[in-house]
């Protein structure tokens, strides 16, 4: 059975949520190790190049992707919520070498579910604090370097000069 | 990659009244006077507006200097639609990279767990 991705877009939230072949515990601690985050996290031409984690409500991730041309692009998150396996909450947004947050600042709740024994539903729940932002964030993020979305852009790009 | 182009596009999508302009602008074509009738915004104000629209190519303006019509531009609008569809497959690239990672992970155990059998 191959595992689909879903997608839910709500009122100023967005939704993603998928079934993983492997217990909750590991998939909370792929989703809250600083060294497991590098390892899949950034698209392949942005890799996640440096991540800090403090697991405990008021601690912080924060994270670069590096572009192939050098290029930044931070992020950081500041946790709200944490149970163990099971759920997490917290605040993202952009931000600075410096852990200077750049607005627009999205909530974002992950859950963890047992599924069938092995199995586990991941979903990850933001909400934005108003459709416009969530609109900000979702084209900032194409600019992150996605080499579909940048190859249609140039192609769109050619046929207009 | 035209880093100030992709901006460009960005930002005139960002904004609700240049939205809003679009979405009065699929309707059909208008004049600046009839765009801005629904905004309590001067006319120089919806003419910045139109200007950031025009260099994102989201729409393009009529060759006749009395009344330039203003009308949509279907490709820059279809590059915009693909907006969440970008967005969900940077999503759907990384969970799949997270199914990898933990397929290797489990096998790293399972290997693990035999050989200190």
């Amino acid at each position: 059975m191959v595992n689909k991705m879903s997608v839910e877009v709500g009122d100023k939230s967005l939704t993603f949520a998928r079934v993983f072949q492997a217990p909750k515990e590991l998939v909370f601690s792929a989703y809250t190790d600083a060294e497991a985050i590098k390892q899949w996290f950034g698209p392949e031409t942005y890799p996640v190049t440096f991540c800090e984690i403090d697991l405990r409500p008021g601690g912080q991730w924060h994270y670069c992707m590096t572009g192939p041309n050098g290029e930044e692009a931070w992020g950081i998150a500041t946790y709200t919520e944490i149970e163990p396996s099971t759920r997490l909450a917290y605040r993202d947004a952009f931000s600075d070498a410096d852990r200077t947050v750049i607005p627009p600042e999205g909530n974002v709740t992950v859950t963890f579910e047992d599924r069938e024994p092995g199995q586990t539903l991941l979903t990850a729940h933001t909400v934005y604090p108003s459709n416009d932002e969530r609109d900000q964030v979702v084209a900032m993020g194409v600019e992150e370097g996605i080499g579909q979305s940048f190859a249609n852009l140039d192609r769109w790009l050619e046929a207009r000069r | 990659m035209p880093d100030d182009e992709l901006s460009s596009l960005f930002g005139a999508l960002a904004d609700p009244t240049r939205r809003a302009i679009l979405a009065r602008l699929a309707e059909g074509e208008a004049s600046v006077n009839e765009l801005a009738e629904p905004f309590a915004i001067s006319l120089p104000a919806i003419s910045r507006h139109l200007k950031v629209l025009e260099r994102a190519g989201l729409i393009e303006r009529g060759r006749n200097a009395q009344y330039r019509p203003c009308r949509i531009r279907p490709e820059g609008l279809r590059v915009a639609s693909d907006w969440l569809e970008d967005y969900r497959q940077l999503w759907d690239e990384r969970f799949g990279r997270l199914d990898e990672y933990l397929k290797t992970l489990q096998q790293q155990q399972e290997a693990k767990e035999q050989n200190d059998g």
